[in-house]
């Protein structure tokens, strides 16, 4: 089961990866006092799935990251910005026409949603264990079920 | 198995349909399948990271060593691809709603009528079996009561030329008695237990055997119906890598010889003969497996006319309990004949998310220019995660279009992508029309209405870049062989023996509706033909 208590200093530190990182902390902040998609350790689920799909690609998702960050404040990396300047490059990358880079914003997005709101932050794939992510209560989910007998609920 | 009747090639939607029906007279078939073969007690958890993950999930589209990268495919246009590798492939993912297409969308394309599919839509529904659903989750009455609201009225046909909404017919058993507290274990519980799990895979009832398994995928109705026959043999973790030819030169070119293939797991190589062999992997895997194996394509047909239904979500946020996850993914729909059809969708939270926060075009804080949503695109920060918040409260419609089939959507090779263990890997092109889009604008603005009819207060549209779950009519049947690549027998214009038997061999997107159903009426039509020509 993902360790639910490391720090940022015990994440991956590639720099390709701390860009990543960056930009999922202003896609899934922390704010009202509960946690953002880093503080559970989500970056790392966005990591450990592109260097499956692509090894070597999450530098040059980094290096794209930097480029992009240049236009918003000339001679900053992309960690460097504000949550504020990295959310104006994710709006210059997400009108990109090209396929690549697409795919890139796209899997930011979607697996840093994975990260938060399934149940892999709370899971142990060998054992089958699960502590359900604290999401769930928040959005109103059950989790995994056998039925509904109440599936009229409300109606 | 030694020397096989017929190879199928694909044990997903239509493969083991075909499998069934000739394995059924006797036909020794051997099924071919790229992805594992999972037990639903054992290996469907219900998570949705553990089986929908697209990279790492059970169900994704690549080998059962989920350590190793999945299967690639260049994209240019297309979205997200939803395919899923397996014996029962995308079944054991979809929702499991089993319309008929729409009778006007049989056009000068179609070699067979709509009347030649009615003995095989019976057939199909008989064996399944498929059924109007006999009640509806909260989510679907209020989809419902928001149809009703903008003048829809109520049908249960099966035979739609107008619009209306239905109560859907589903490959999904009546819903099970059961009462709160009630263990919900076989055979004290028999039927759908109304779980919401049907795109984790279905394993409900708890303790079933595959024949009382609640969504009739076809890894636990057709696939165990023709192994039990005796004479069909499933392989799974076997890709196929070449369709075996010899050049004859007579009215058709090439005459097949049997298929090549290599074990996923073991890299090892096989080869089996057949007088059959039928191309059932799907839309983007049966165009890549012609082209690398170097069949003609005289008429460069093969892997065009792509179709996928450009698919696309509207949701309503209301200020009462909706129940997303409860029920059966979808039990309603809206049918609007030459436009496409909409339904709604039940999900978990990382979909709800995806849908919300992920999606394509445009941003949550622009001008919506007058549509009728609130909000459009993609979504971050703490605005975005308070969407999410109210998922409970929250109504996902699709938005399923009618798209044109033209020649520019095709799949093709990706001579720019290194290809992989089992050759070059396909490249899926998607140019949808203008007229697809403008249907995909009417359909999304039909589903606002909808959805603000039901009492929505704000409403959000995802405008992704077209999502692919619905991938058809790339090996096309039709009347010409400039313009497909088999006839109305579903065998290959260009070569003697090689059939179609999935989705690909439609001949457009049937007018919008899901396209299982009919994709499997075909596939069991087309088993007849097989046995008829080539194996009686």
């Amino acid at each position: 089961m993902p360790d639910q208590d490391a720090t940022p200093a015990d994440h991956d530190d590639r720099p390709g990866a701390l860009a990543i990182r960056a930009a999922i902390e202003a896609i899934a902040p922390p704010f009202d006092e509960r946690p953002g998609a880093v503080d559970v350790g989500a970056d790392r689920h966005v990591v450990d799935l592109i260097d499956l799909a692509v090894p070597g690609f999450v530098d040059m998702i980094g290096m794209l990251l930097d480029a992009y960050a240049a236009d918003v404040r000339p001679g900053a990396a992309f960690v460097e910005l504000s949550l504020d300047e990295r959310g104006a490059v994710l709006r210059a990358l997400s009108r990109e026409e090209g396929q690549d880079v697409r795919d890139v914003v796209d899997a930011l997005f979607v697996f840093t949603m994975g990260g938060l709101y399934s149940e892999w932050s709370g899971y142990d794939r060998s054992t089958g264990g699960l502590d359900p992510p604290a999401t769930w209560a928040r959005i109103g989910f059950r989790g995994p079920s056998d039925g509904h007998p109440d599936y009229r609920e409300g109606i | 198995m030694d020397a096989p009747d017929a190879i199928v090639i694909g044990a997903g939607g239509g493969g083991p349909v075909v499998a069934q029906e000739l394995a059924a007279r006797g036909v020794k078939v051997l099924m071919l399948e790229a992805g594992p073969w999972f037990d639903p007690d054992r290996d469907y958890t219900r998570l949705e990271d553990d089986m929908n993950g697209i990279l790492d999930g059970k169900l994704r589209w690549g080998p059962s060593d989920r350590t190793q990268a999945p299967w690639t495919r260049r994209r240019d246009g297309a979205g997200l691809i939803l395919q899923c590798a397996g014996v029962g492939g995308t079944t054991q993912h979809f929702n499991a709603i089993m319309p008929r297409m729409y009778p006007s969308a049989v056009d000068g394309d179609w070699p067979i009528t709509y009347d030649d599919l009615i003995p095989y839509y019976e057939r199909v529904e008989a064996f399944l079996p498929v059924q109007m659903v006999d009640d509806l989750a909260t989510k679907d009455a209020l989809f419902a009561s928001g149809c009703e609201a903008i003048g829809l009225r109520r049908s249960e046909s099966t035979y739609v030329t107008d619009p209306v909404w239905r109560p859907c017919h589903n490959a999904i058993l009546p819903i099970a008695k059961m009462t709160p507290g009630q263990e919900l274990r076989w055979p004290e519980v028999d039927g759908c237990t109304m779980c919401g799990h049907c795109l984790q895979g279905c394993p409900n009832p708890v303790g079933a055997p595959v024949e009382r398994k609640a969504k009739r995928a076809t890894n636990v109705s057709y696939v165990p119906a023709a192994v039990a026959t005796g004479n069909c043999e499933v392989v799974p973790n076997a890709y196929a890598t070449a369709i075996l030819f010899d050049d004859v030169g007579d009215a058709r070119p090439a005459r097949v010889r049997g298929v090549r293939w290599r074990d996923t797991a073991s890299g090892e190589v096989r080869e089996a003969e057949a007088r059959v062999v039928v191309l059932a992997g799907g839309s983007i895997e049966s165009p890549r497996l012609w082209l690398n194996s170097g069949l003609p394509d005289p008429h460069n047909v093969v892997g065009r006319h792509l179709t996928s239904h450009c698919q696309d979500f509207v949701t309503g946020l209301f200020d009462r309990e909706v129940h997303p996850d409860v029920g059966q993914v979808t039990m309603a729909r809206a049918d609007f004949p030459g436009q496409g059809t909409l339904w709604s969708q039940g999900f978990g939270p990382t979909y709800f998310a995806t849908v919300i926060m992920a999606g394509g075009r445009g941003f949550w804080d622009e001008p919506t220019d007058g549509e009728p949503w609130d909000f459009a695109g993609r979504w971050w920060g703490p605005e975005g995660l308070r969407k999410i918040d109210e998922y409970h409260r929250s109504l996902s419609l699709v938005v399923c279009v009618d798209d044109e089939a033209v020649p520019e959507s095709r799949v093709t090779l990706a001579d720019d992508w290194a290809a992989d263990d089992h050759g070059p890997v396909p490249k899926v092109i998607y140019r949808p029309s203008a007229a697809t889009l403008e249907r995909r604008t009417w359909l999304a603005r039909t589903a606002a209405r909808i959805l603000r009819g039901a009492g929505a207060r704000e409403v959000h549209r995802s405008n992704l870049q077209p999502l692919f779950t619905h991938i058809m009519s790339s090996m096309r049947m039709g009347n010409d062989p400039a313009a497909s690549v088999c006839d109305a027998d579903g065998q290959a214009w260009q070569v003697e023996g090689l059939f179609v038997g999935d989705s690909s061999a439609l001949p457009n997107g049937i007018g919008g509706p899901n396209p299982t159903l009919t994709a499997q009426a075909l596939a069991a039509r087309t088993a007849d033909r097989i046995f008829e020509l080539a194996l009686a």
